[in-house]
């Protein structure tokens, strides 16, 4: 009896059980609600508190000295390296502002970032996904730049193309400069139409055309597995085919999500005609490689399909891994009776609320945005989101007048893409429609119905963030 | 375990260990292959030419292997390998020196020590297991962010001085299964606790306590978040963080990549070898039960 | 002077390290063993009541509130348990699928893993080599074993269905489909059994050799040696394993990170994953924060099940039932 307490495997009884959960419950919660502070409790209103902030450190930065600020970036690799040497130019050329680079990883910098912030430790300045700029805008994570920028003269807000600047402006603040971007067009094999009597110099302009392009590029069926696929339009990404079709996503005015219109429905009742005629599962199955686009994996690069909608980054990919395939690069195809259509992302310099020295930072952000990215164009054939800078022509490509007339094609799509919805719930929202896609092409739900979910699910996010931000 | 009992009694025992023994080969060595794929998949792209690295039907020696891919692994630019190894061997062997006192310390009290409270105390300590860590991220670096503790290792290592659930639990079922007599007769003889745990129990521990200390490194070795959190220096990161930056935003280099994990898992691979005997021969002498 | 110690306690003929008697404990001494006990502990409880307690602590509070991280947390009481519950289909998916795969993932793993120590515990030449293979494994590191194995299962040119297509078998679409993704992780899982070999390796080499020869001498076959023998005695690291398996396997997030991202159609959205989504990139910390209670309560009713249980089926060789 006495030995149930002896050492031995200890036996738990349903008491000890009961005092064991309470216990943890009382001593975390005690510890909790007393003690170490709760984080980020200093800010009733973060955007004006801020502001409030910033012009007390304009006051109190004392001139002629050295400003030490720490800027994160999530380039590595050989990319990291070429931002190192633009941060080594901008020190050299001047003394007042002297900036150490950080490199952590893509897709992890946010992790950091948040956890940063929200302690109050982070890097002076940092450079962002454009489209991520807006979560952290409208949650008060990073600074509204209005102050600086009049204060700057470089800077004309109207130099940026309306695409990048708007999509990094809130309630009539801006939170961001851009940087560098990239646009979305599409690609076909020339040797492959040729071979099957197509004339590459006149790609399909409209999505009747690529139906009928892709039938005859195509080689096997579904049973016996593909040999080569035309075209399906879900290799890239999903709302670029909406705005294809004349559809819009989000009513930015209302901020009501217009996923269930006429044009979008169109739009998916495409992705289900390929699902339909090709096997949804069969297609999958056929283009599931290891590493994605823009690797020696990719399909397209391979030959395997004809017709891809490719970013502006896949060039460089392109010239490397497959210099010898023919190809045509042209504006998206879009729907009869719509018109032409893209998608702009890219990167953006903000300055992250509770940035040590803002003014330092500032001066280097503008830095970045005008003259940085005309440095790091060249090496890393991004694209740019000035409208004086769309000549600059990357060294990574090479000098041909073809490569130009392909750079050309995706340059002129800034004056028509578009960003992504701006809204504080977007990755909530990318990732319910590229579920309403996913059920579409494994036949699991009819375009109206999946689009319906997706919208519903995220109205009732977005309308939540909004009623509490 | 294939039984052939109509040989005669001599012959056949002989011969059904045999061919035991030879079935059970087979059966391992098959397995060790499957287990050892993924790893050798792993140092064949790491050898491989660009073009060989995504092919159907799968090539498994590179024709011919690129040895560059090592160099440039180790010269990459972002992949300070030496001054990452330095920092992760710091990590390594500063958190295994600590875990395996703090815990094998704790586990005593668990293990062979009455004291009031203990089975409360060890079942919040089974309960730190439970918690997913994603929550407690950002409470924990605040913490340390306002003692300042922030851009240096001592978030990383202070703790592991201080012991960890998993292997408290561990090294206390192991030492449940010293027998007590040996504790009480030290006792008797007069000895205190603090000398029963050093010359009797650890002694006797010695293969789980390996056990834990390789576990331990191997752990530290590897983990990521933990220096990308705290660490804001570049100098700083550790050899899994270098290795995670290989991943690009857009590409990957799928070659350097494998070579660079090749040259981080090396060095562990070597210690577990020159290890092993001690590990997991030594661990079944004495058994982990109870 | 553990020689002399173990010496002097073999001469009084209690060899087997398992059998635990009965003494008393004086009892002057017990608040000094409190004492010293607190004093081998203090480490640990210091870790507990300083860097653990807060956090957690920390997250029971934002479970109560809408906390974006980047501003104040809001108090909203029960609203995201509420919204859980009634209002998010999806969570109820995160759980089925980590219910789904912890349910083949453990018990198989535990099953393969005391299979592998069975076969490892015989002496045949390059036993020592075999031991090592099967821990290599757990040395990669995530992120190269993702990959990897995300190559493996590549439904066109992986391993597994290059090898089921030469046989003439179905070649299932794995990553692709939602209904073969977590079957997927579920074979993922087994490669990582090494740690949970050796400690089956470590338990069954405890097993006094004398039981095994008694048993052959009352005629026992091989099996019913397993059985009678090997099982009972092997009932504590089995408990060990399954305590430490289940709540490793509820927690399962790395490999869904890398390589699936909860896809597709939400097939493979595992718990913690789920639960990490909304704190770092939903920017609701607060509705992850409790997720992360819920969880916690899970494991630890199945915990406590498996612990109370134990009573029937854990055989300790000394202790009176």
């Amino acid at each position: 009896m006495s030995d149930k307490k002896e050492l031995g495997k200890s036996r738990l009884s349903r008491r000890e059980l009961l005092r064991g959960f309470v216990g943890l419950g009382a001593v975390s919660v005690l510890a909790g609600c007393t003690g170490l502070p709760v984080p980020a409790q200093n800010n009733a209103q973060p955007v004006a508190a801020d502001q409030e902030e910033q012009a007390e450190t304009q006051q109190q930065a004392p001139s002629g000295e050295v400003a030490n600020i720490a800027y994160w970036t999530f380039w590595a690799d050989r990319w990291g390296e070429f931002q190192r040497e633009i941060v080594e130019e901008y020190n050299k050329s001047q003394s007042e502002v002297q900036v150490e680079m950080l490199i952590a990883p893509w897709g992890e910098l946010n992790t950091k970032l948040l956890t940063a912030i929200s302690a109050g430790t982070p890097p002076d300045f940092t450079i962002i996904g454009r489209s991520d700029a807006i979560e952290y805008a409208v949650r008060g994570g990073i600074l509204p730049l209005d102050d600086h920028i009049s204060a700057e003269p470089r800077i004309n807000l109207d130099d940026w193309f309306e695409v990048a600047i708007t999509e990094v402006q809130w309630k009539g603040q801006t939170f961001a400069l851009p940087f560098e971007s990239g646009t979305y067009a599409a690609w076909l094999n020339s040797a492959l139409f040729e071979e099957v009597g197509l004339d590459p110099s006149t790609p399909p302009t409209i999505w009747a055309e690529v139906d009928a392009a892709a039938e005859k590029l195509t080689l096997g069926d579904a049973n016996s597995g593909y040999e080569r696929l035309g075209f399906y339009p879900w290799n890239s990404r999903t709302d670029i085919l909406g705005w294809l079709a004349g559809g819009e996503w989000y009513d930015e005015e209302n901020q009501k999500i217009t996923a269930v219109t006429p044009e979008n429905i169109a739009a998916f009742e495409w992705i289900k005609q390929y699902a339909d005629k090709y096997g949804g599962e069969a297609i999958e199955r056929f283009t599931s490689g290891l590493g994605g686009g823009d690797t020696e994996d990719d399909p397209f690069l391979r030959g395997r399909v004809a017709i891809s909608f490719k970013g502006s980054w896949s060039m460089s990919a392109k010239y490397e891994y497959a210099p010898d395939l023919p190809f045509v690069i042209w504006p998206l195809p879009y729907r009869e009776g719509a018109s032409n259509a893209s998608i702009n992302q890219g990167s953006a310099c903000v300055l992250p609320k509770g940035s040590p020295n803002p003014e330092a930072a500032f001066k280097f952000l503008t830095f970045m945005a005008i003259d940085g990215i005309a440095m790091w164009v060249p090496k890393a054939a991004d694209m740019v989101s000035r409208k004086d800078q769309t000549e600059i022509f990357p060294e990574a490509l090479p000098d041909t007048e073809e490569a130009h007339a392909w750079w050309k094609v995706y340059n002129d799509a800034l004056a028509y893409a578009r960003h992504e919805p701006k809204m504080p719930v977007r990755l909530f929202w990318n990732e319910q429609l590229d579920a309403a896609r996913d059920s579409v092409i494994l036949g699991q739900k009819s375009p109206e119905e999946a689009l319906q979910e997706a919208q519903d699910a995220t109205q009732k996010e977005l309308d939540s963030a909004l009623a509490s931000g | 375990m294939i039984a052939n009992r109509s040989l005669s009694r001599f012959g056949g025992l002989r011969f059904r260990r045999l061919f035991t023994k030879t079935i059970v080969f087979i059966i391992l060595l098959i397995t060790a292959v499957a287990f050892m794929l993924p790893l050798a998949w792993m140092i064949s792209t790491s050898l491989k030419p660009k073009p060989q690295i995504f092919v159907y039907p799968l090539i498994w020696i590179p024709d011919p292997p690129v040895w560059e891919n090592y160099p440039k692994a180790f010269n990459n630019p972002s992949f300070h390998y030496l001054l990452f190894l330095g920092n992760s061997l710091y990590y390594a062997i500063l958190s295994t020196i600590g875990i395996v006192l703090s815990c094998s310390l704790t586990a005593y009290a668990f293990a062979r020590l009455r004291w009031w409270g203990r089975e409360f105390w060890f079942l919040l300590t089974l309960a730190t297991l439970m918690i997913p860590y994603p929550v407690t991220l950002i409470p924990q670096y605040l913490i340390f962010s306002q003692i300042g503790w922030v851009n240096s290792f001592k978030p990383l290592i202070v703790p592991n001085f201080m012991g960890t659930a998993f292997f408290i639990f561990l090294l206390r079922q192991f030492f449940l299964t010293i027998p007590m007599d040996l504790s009480d007769a030290a006792r008797i003889d007069g000895a205190s606790d603090w000398q029963i745990y050093w010359r009797i129990i650890l002694p006797l521990a010695k293969p789980a306590l390996v056990t834990v200390a390789l576990f331990t490194f191997l752990y530290c070795w590897n983990d990521f978040l933990g220096p990308l959190i705290y660490l804001t220096d570049g100098n700083k990161y550790t050899l899994a963080v270098g290795l995670a930056a290989f991943r690009g935003q857009y590409r990957t280099q799928w070659d350097l990549m494998m070579a660079a994990s090749t040259i981080v898992t090396a060095p562990v691979v070597v210690l577990f070898f020159f290890t092993q005997k001690q590990f997991i021969e030594g661990i079944t002498l004495t058994g982990m039960k109870g | 002077m553990a020689q002399d110690v173990i010496s002097s306690v073999e001469l009084q003929g209690k060899k087997d390290s398992a059998v635990f008697k009965r003494r008393r404990w004086p009892s002057r001494s017990s608040l000094r063993e409190n004492v010293t006990a607190y004093l081998f502990a203090l480490p640990w409880l210091l870790n507990l009541l300083l860097l653990i307690a807060y956090p957690v602590g920390a997250a029971i509070y934002y479970s109560f509130t809408e906390y974006s991280i980047l501003q104040p947390p809001r108090w909203v009481g029960l609203q995201n348990y509420r919204d859980m519950f009634v209002e998010d289909p999806l969570f109820w998916t995160a759980l089925y699928n980590t219910c789904y795969y912890a349910v083949f993932a453990v018990p198989l793993g535990l099953i393969i893993s005391l299979w592998l120590a069975l076969l490892l515990n015989q002496h045949i030449p390059g036993i020592g080599f075999f031991r090592s293979t099967f821990f290599l494994p757990s040395i990669v590191p995530v992120v190269a074993a993702s990959v990897v194995w995300a190559w493996i299962l590549n439904p066109e040119f992986g391993l597994i269905n290059d090898l089921l297509g030469r046989v003439g078998l179905y070649r299932p679409p794995w990553l692709t489909s939602e209904h073969w993704s977590k079957p997927a992780f579920i074979i993922m899982s087994l490669w990582g059994i090494g740690p949970t070999t050796i400690i089956f390796l470590a338990g069954l080499q405890d097993i006094p050799q004398h039981l095994y020869e008694a048993a052959e001498i009352d005629g026992a076959n091989p099996l019913q040696k397993l059985w009678s023998v090997t099982l009972p005695l092997l009932t504590p690291t089995i408990f060990f394993n399954l305590v430490v398996g289940l709540i490793n396997a509820f927690q399962i997030f790395t490999q869904v990170y890398i390589i699936s991202e909860g896809g597709p159609l939400w097939s493979t959205l595992f718990y913690v994953y789920y639960l990490w989504q909304h704190g770092f990139r939903f920017f609701k910390m607060g509705y992850a924060s409790a997720l992360a209670l819920v969880l916690f309560v899970i494991i630890m009713i199945l915990t406590s099940i498996v612990m109370i249980s134990s009573k029937r089926w854990v055989y300790y060789e000394a202790e009176q039932r």
